[in-house]
Protein backbone atom coordinates (compact mmCIF):
# COMPACT_ATOMS: atom_id res chain seq x y z
CA UNK A 1 0.00 0.00 0.00
CA UNK A 2 1.32 3.40 -0.96
CA UNK A 3 1.85 6.15 1.60
CA UNK A 4 -1.38 8.15 1.80
CA UNK A 5 -1.81 11.89 1.39
CA UNK A 6 -2.77 13.38 4.74
CA UNK A 7 -5.79 15.41 5.73
CA UNK A 8 -5.10 18.94 6.95
CA UNK A 9 -6.01 20.65 10.21
CA UNK A 10 -5.91 24.16 11.58
CA UNK A 11 -4.53 23.73 15.08
CA UNK A 12 -3.36 26.55 17.33
CA UNK A 13 -3.48 28.97 14.41
CA UNK A 14 -1.24 26.87 12.20
CA UNK A 15 -2.18 24.72 9.21
CA UNK A 16 -0.80 21.21 9.73
CA UNK A 17 -1.06 17.68 8.39
CA UNK A 18 -3.53 15.34 10.03
CA UNK A 19 -2.75 11.64 9.91
CA UNK A 20 -6.25 10.47 10.81
CA UNK A 21 -9.47 10.28 8.81
CA UNK A 22 -12.46 11.21 11.01
CA UNK A 23 -14.81 11.39 8.02
CA UNK A 24 -14.28 7.68 7.38
CA UNK A 25 -15.98 7.00 10.74
CA UNK A 26 -18.97 9.04 9.63
CA UNK A 27 -19.44 6.94 6.50
CA UNK A 28 -19.01 3.81 8.61
CA UNK A 29 -21.53 4.81 11.29
CA UNK A 30 -24.11 6.28 8.95
CA UNK A 31 -23.82 3.37 6.49
CA UNK A 32 -23.80 6.04 3.78
CA UNK A 33 -21.63 5.18 0.86
CA UNK A 34 -18.74 7.55 0.34
CA UNK A 35 -19.34 9.58 -2.85
CA UNK A 36 -15.58 9.68 -3.47
CA UNK A 37 -13.58 7.34 -5.65
CA UNK A 38 -10.06 6.15 -4.98
CA UNK A 39 -8.50 7.00 -8.34
CA UNK A 40 -4.97 7.29 -7.03
CA UNK A 41 -3.02 4.77 -4.96
CA UNK A 42 -1.79 7.62 -2.76
CA UNK A 43 -5.35 8.61 -1.87
CA UNK A 44 -7.60 5.57 -1.62
CA UNK A 45 -10.24 7.57 0.28
CA UNK A 46 -10.59 9.90 -2.76
CA UNK A 47 -11.04 13.15 -0.82
CA UNK A 48 -9.10 15.69 1.17
CA UNK A 49 -10.71 17.07 4.28
CA UNK A 50 -9.70 20.25 6.06
CA UNK A 51 -10.36 20.21 9.81
CA UNK A 52 -10.09 22.63 12.69
CA UNK A 53 -9.78 22.33 16.44
CA UNK A 54 -11.49 25.27 18.09
CA UNK A 55 -13.62 25.66 21.24
CA UNK A 56 -12.08 22.29 22.25
CA UNK A 57 -13.99 20.62 19.45
CA UNK A 58 -13.23 19.02 16.14
CA UNK A 59 -14.82 20.54 13.05
CA UNK A 60 -14.74 19.69 9.39
CA UNK A 61 -14.42 22.99 7.53
CA UNK A 62 -14.02 21.92 3.91
CA UNK A 63 -13.96 18.86 1.75
CA UNK A 64 -13.13 18.16 -1.86
CA UNK A 65 -12.64 15.24 -4.18
CA UNK A 66 -9.10 14.74 -5.42
CA UNK A 67 -7.82 13.04 -8.59
CA UNK A 68 -11.40 13.03 -9.88
CA UNK A 69 -12.23 16.09 -11.99
CA UNK A 70 -15.85 15.05 -12.48
CA UNK A 71 -16.61 14.72 -8.79
CA UNK A 72 -17.91 18.06 -7.56
CA UNK A 73 -19.06 16.78 -4.15
CA UNK A 74 -18.82 19.41 -1.44
CA UNK A 75 -19.44 19.30 2.30
CA UNK A 76 -23.08 20.33 1.98
CA UNK A 77 -23.84 17.32 -0.23
CA UNK A 78 -22.95 15.07 2.69
CA UNK A 79 -24.17 17.36 5.49
CA UNK A 80 -27.17 19.23 4.03
CA UNK A 81 -27.54 22.76 5.43
CA UNK A 82 -23.93 22.92 6.61
CA UNK A 83 -21.59 24.48 4.10
CA UNK A 84 -19.09 26.23 6.36
CA UNK A 85 -18.45 23.99 9.31
CA UNK A 86 -19.56 20.60 10.62
CA UNK A 87 -19.11 19.48 14.23
CA UNK A 88 -17.58 15.98 14.11
CA UNK A 89 -19.56 14.65 17.09
CA UNK A 90 -19.52 11.14 15.58
CA UNK A 91 -15.78 10.88 16.04
CA UNK A 92 -14.18 9.21 19.02
CA UNK A 93 -10.52 8.38 18.62
CA UNK A 94 -7.05 9.79 18.51
CA UNK A 95 -5.97 12.47 16.05
CA UNK A 96 -2.32 12.36 15.05
CA UNK A 97 -0.69 15.60 13.96
CA UNK A 98 2.96 15.18 12.94
CA UNK A 99 5.44 17.82 14.06
CA UNK A 100 9.06 18.41 13.10
CA UNK A 101 11.10 16.73 10.39
CA UNK A 102 10.29 13.35 8.90
CA UNK A 103 12.72 10.85 10.46
CA UNK A 104 11.58 7.69 8.71
CA UNK A 105 9.63 7.24 5.52
CA UNK A 106 7.28 4.29 5.28
CA UNK A 107 5.64 3.43 1.99
CA UNK A 108 2.37 2.51 3.66
CA UNK A 109 -0.66 4.46 4.88
CA UNK A 110 0.28 7.04 7.49
CA UNK A 111 3.23 4.92 8.64
CA UNK A 112 6.00 7.55 8.23
CA UNK A 113 7.54 8.81 11.45
CA UNK A 114 8.23 12.42 12.41
CA UNK A 115 10.22 13.97 15.24
CA UNK A 116 7.08 14.41 17.29
CA UNK A 117 3.41 13.49 17.17
CA UNK A 118 0.78 15.72 18.70
CA UNK A 119 -1.83 13.20 19.84
CA UNK A 120 -5.29 14.54 20.54
CA UNK A 121 -7.83 12.24 22.15
CA UNK A 122 -11.30 13.19 21.02
CA UNK A 123 -14.53 11.80 22.47
CA UNK A 124 -17.71 12.43 20.49
CA UNK A 125 -16.03 15.37 18.79
CA UNK A 126 -14.84 17.01 22.01
CA UNK A 127 -11.14 17.22 22.84
CA UNK A 128 -10.41 15.21 25.96
CA UNK A 129 -6.63 15.11 26.14
CA UNK A 130 -3.61 16.42 24.22
CA UNK A 131 -0.07 15.18 24.57
CA UNK A 132 3.11 15.30 22.56
CA UNK A 133 5.01 12.11 21.84
CA UNK A 134 8.70 12.35 20.99
CA UNK A 135 9.72 9.80 18.37
CA UNK A 136 13.04 8.23 17.55
CA UNK A 137 14.00 6.12 14.55
CA UNK A 138 14.46 2.97 16.66
CA UNK A 139 10.74 3.14 17.50
CA UNK A 140 11.20 3.90 21.22
CA UNK B 1 10.86 -48.55 -8.30
CA UNK B 2 8.06 -50.11 -6.27
CA UNK B 3 8.38 -47.28 -3.70
CA UNK B 4 8.10 -44.65 -6.42
CA UNK B 5 5.00 -46.41 -7.75
CA UNK B 6 3.45 -46.43 -4.23
CA UNK B 7 4.37 -42.72 -3.91
CA UNK B 8 2.53 -41.95 -7.18
CA UNK B 9 -0.53 -44.05 -6.23
CA UNK B 10 -0.83 -42.24 -2.88
CA UNK B 11 -0.36 -38.90 -4.64
CA UNK B 12 -2.93 -39.69 -7.30
CA UNK B 13 -5.50 -40.90 -4.76
CA UNK B 14 -4.94 -37.93 -2.44
CA UNK B 15 -5.05 -35.35 -5.27
CA UNK B 16 -8.12 -36.95 -6.81
CA UNK B 17 -9.87 -36.88 -3.42
CA UNK B 18 -8.99 -33.21 -2.89
CA UNK B 19 -10.23 -32.31 -6.38
CA UNK B 20 -13.55 -34.13 -5.92
CA UNK B 21 -14.04 -32.45 -2.54
CA UNK B 22 -13.18 -29.05 -4.01
CA UNK B 23 -15.53 -29.59 -6.97
CA UNK B 24 -18.44 -30.64 -4.73
CA UNK B 25 -17.99 -27.75 -2.30
CA UNK B 26 -17.70 -25.29 -5.21
CA UNK B 27 -20.92 -26.55 -6.80
CA UNK B 28 -22.73 -26.02 -3.49
CA UNK B 29 -21.62 -22.38 -3.29
CA UNK B 30 -22.14 -21.56 -7.00
CA UNK B 31 -25.77 -20.45 -6.98
CA UNK B 32 -25.74 -18.44 -10.19
CA UNK B 33 -24.66 -20.41 -13.27
CA UNK B 34 -22.39 -18.68 -15.74
CA UNK B 35 -24.54 -18.18 -18.81
CA UNK B 36 -22.16 -16.49 -21.19
CA UNK B 37 -19.41 -19.03 -21.32
CA UNK B 38 -19.31 -21.39 -24.28
CA UNK B 39 -20.10 -24.81 -22.76
CA UNK B 40 -17.83 -26.90 -25.04
CA UNK B 41 -14.88 -24.60 -24.42
CA UNK B 42 -15.66 -24.71 -20.70
CA UNK B 43 -15.61 -28.54 -20.63
CA UNK B 44 -12.27 -28.70 -22.48
CA UNK B 45 -10.81 -26.03 -20.23
CA UNK B 46 -11.94 -27.84 -17.08
CA UNK B 47 -10.69 -31.20 -18.37
CA UNK B 48 -7.24 -29.80 -19.20
CA UNK B 49 -6.91 -27.96 -15.91
CA UNK B 50 -8.03 -31.07 -14.00
CA UNK B 51 -5.45 -33.25 -15.80
CA UNK B 52 -2.74 -30.71 -15.10
CA UNK B 53 -3.73 -30.41 -11.43
CA UNK B 54 -3.86 -34.22 -11.09
CA UNK B 55 -0.40 -34.63 -12.66
CA UNK B 56 1.21 -31.91 -10.57
CA UNK B 57 -0.59 -33.07 -7.41
CA UNK B 58 0.51 -36.69 -7.93
CA UNK B 59 4.14 -35.53 -8.05
CA UNK B 60 4.18 -32.95 -5.25
CA UNK B 61 1.48 -34.30 -2.92
CA UNK B 62 3.64 -34.17 0.25
CA UNK B 63 3.84 -30.37 -0.13
CA UNK B 64 0.08 -30.18 -0.63
CA UNK B 65 -0.44 -32.43 2.38
CA UNK B 66 1.82 -30.20 4.48
CA UNK B 67 -0.22 -27.08 3.65
CA UNK B 68 -3.45 -29.03 4.13
CA UNK B 69 -2.47 -30.13 7.65
CA UNK B 70 -1.06 -26.67 8.43
CA UNK B 71 -4.41 -25.15 7.41
CA UNK B 72 -6.23 -27.49 9.80
CA UNK B 73 -3.84 -26.85 12.72
CA UNK B 74 -3.59 -23.08 12.10
CA UNK B 75 -6.89 -22.11 10.48
CA UNK B 76 -6.91 -18.69 8.74
CA UNK B 77 -8.24 -15.80 10.83
CA UNK B 78 -11.94 -15.28 10.34
CA UNK B 79 -13.35 -11.89 11.27
CA UNK B 80 -15.99 -12.19 13.93
CA UNK B 81 -19.48 -11.10 12.90
CA UNK B 82 -20.55 -8.21 15.15
CA UNK B 83 -23.64 -8.73 17.25
CA UNK B 84 -25.03 -7.17 20.42
CA UNK B 85 -25.20 -9.78 23.18
CA UNK B 86 -27.42 -9.65 26.26
CA UNK B 87 -24.32 -9.13 28.41
CA UNK B 88 -23.59 -5.90 26.46
CA UNK B 89 -26.88 -4.29 27.48
CA UNK B 90 -26.60 -1.50 30.06
CA UNK B 91 -29.84 0.39 30.83
CA UNK B 92 -33.42 0.39 29.63
CA UNK B 93 -34.79 3.60 28.07
CA UNK B 94 -37.88 4.81 26.33
CA UNK B 95 -37.55 6.68 23.03
CA UNK B 96 -38.35 10.07 24.59
CA UNK B 97 -35.63 9.70 27.22
CA UNK B 98 -33.04 8.83 24.59
CA UNK B 99 -34.08 11.69 22.35
CA UNK B 100 -33.76 14.19 25.21
CA UNK B 101 -30.42 12.79 26.32
CA UNK B 102 -28.81 12.56 22.88
CA UNK B 103 -29.53 15.98 21.37
CA UNK B 104 -26.20 17.34 20.16
CA UNK B 105 -25.52 20.98 20.93
CA UNK B 106 -22.70 22.99 19.49
CA UNK B 107 -21.60 26.55 20.34
CA UNK B 108 -20.89 27.20 16.66
CA UNK B 109 -24.24 25.78 15.51
CA UNK B 110 -22.64 23.35 13.12
CA UNK B 111 -24.83 20.38 13.91
CA UNK B 112 -28.60 19.99 13.63
CA UNK B 113 -30.07 20.32 17.17
CA UNK B 114 -31.64 16.86 16.90
CA UNK B 115 -31.02 13.54 18.63
CA UNK B 116 -27.66 12.22 17.38
CA UNK B 117 -27.09 15.33 15.24
CA UNK B 118 -25.66 14.40 11.87
CA UNK B 119 -26.62 10.78 12.55
CA UNK B 120 -30.29 11.67 13.09
CA UNK B 121 -31.55 10.01 9.89
CA UNK B 122 -29.94 6.71 11.01
CA UNK B 123 -31.62 7.11 14.43
CA UNK B 124 -34.99 7.74 12.75
CA UNK B 125 -34.48 4.62 10.65
CA UNK B 126 -33.71 2.61 13.80
CA UNK B 127 -36.81 4.03 15.53
CA UNK B 128 -38.93 2.93 12.58
CA UNK B 129 -37.70 -0.65 13.07
CA UNK B 130 -38.46 -0.51 16.82
CA UNK B 131 -42.23 -0.05 16.59
CA UNK B 132 -43.04 -3.68 17.44
CA UNK B 133 -40.21 -4.23 19.91
CA UNK B 134 -40.59 -4.52 23.66
CA UNK B 135 -37.77 -2.36 24.98
CA UNK B 136 -34.79 -0.27 23.97
CA UNK B 137 -31.55 -0.69 25.89
CA UNK B 138 -28.27 1.17 25.70
CA UNK B 139 -25.27 -1.07 25.04
CA UNK B 140 -21.50 -1.05 24.98
CA UNK B 141 -19.96 -3.96 23.13
CA UNK B 142 -16.39 -5.09 22.53
CA UNK B 143 -15.55 -6.44 19.12
CA UNK B 144 -12.33 -7.96 17.78
CA UNK B 145 -11.54 -6.31 14.46
CA UNK B 146 -8.38 -7.99 13.10
CA UNK B 147 -5.62 -6.84 15.46
CA UNK B 148 -7.67 -4.24 17.36
CA UNK B 149 -10.42 -4.38 19.90
CA UNK B 150 -13.18 -1.99 18.93
CA UNK B 151 -15.82 -0.56 21.27
CA UNK B 152 -19.26 0.00 19.83
CA UNK B 153 -21.78 2.07 21.78
CA UNK B 154 -25.42 2.55 20.93
CA UNK B 155 -28.97 1.38 21.47
CA UNK B 156 -30.51 -2.03 20.89
CA UNK B 157 -34.14 -3.06 20.50
CA UNK B 158 -35.15 -6.32 22.16
CA UNK B 159 -38.28 -8.46 21.78
CA UNK B 160 -40.47 -10.33 24.29
CA UNK B 161 -37.89 -13.13 24.56
CA UNK B 162 -35.15 -10.56 25.31
CA UNK B 163 -33.50 -11.24 21.96
CA UNK B 164 -31.73 -8.27 20.32
CA UNK B 165 -33.59 -7.57 17.07
CA UNK B 166 -31.79 -4.52 15.76
CA UNK B 167 -29.36 -1.89 16.97
CA UNK B 168 -28.09 1.60 16.29
CA UNK B 169 -24.43 2.51 16.80
CA UNK B 170 -23.50 6.08 17.66
CA UNK B 171 -19.88 5.55 18.76
CA UNK B 172 -17.23 3.23 17.35
CA UNK B 173 -13.63 3.49 18.50
CA UNK B 174 -10.50 1.51 19.30
CA UNK B 175 -10.41 0.29 22.88
CA UNK B 176 -6.81 1.43 23.40
CA UNK B 177 -7.85 5.09 23.49
CA UNK B 178 -9.59 4.35 26.80
CA UNK B 179 -6.20 3.39 28.18
CA UNK B 180 -4.23 6.31 26.69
Amino acid sequence: MTAQISESILYEGKQRSLLSCPLGDYFHLSSKESPFNGNCTALWRGYLGNWEITHDRLYLISLKAEFDENNKTVMEDIFPGFNKRVFAHWYTGQLRIPDGEQIEYMHMGFGSQYERDILITVRQGVVEKIYVKENSTDGK
Amino acid sequence: MIYFFIYLVIGFTYTFGVMVHHKLSREESDEIPKLNENSRFKIIKELLSSCLALTVGTLIWPIMLYFHIDGIINPPYKREEFSVKQSDLLDKFCVGEIENKEVINDPLNSVPPLPFGHLNSEWEEFKGKCLSTKEIWSFKAEYKDYSNTVIKVGYAAINEENVVLTYFICEDYFKDIELS
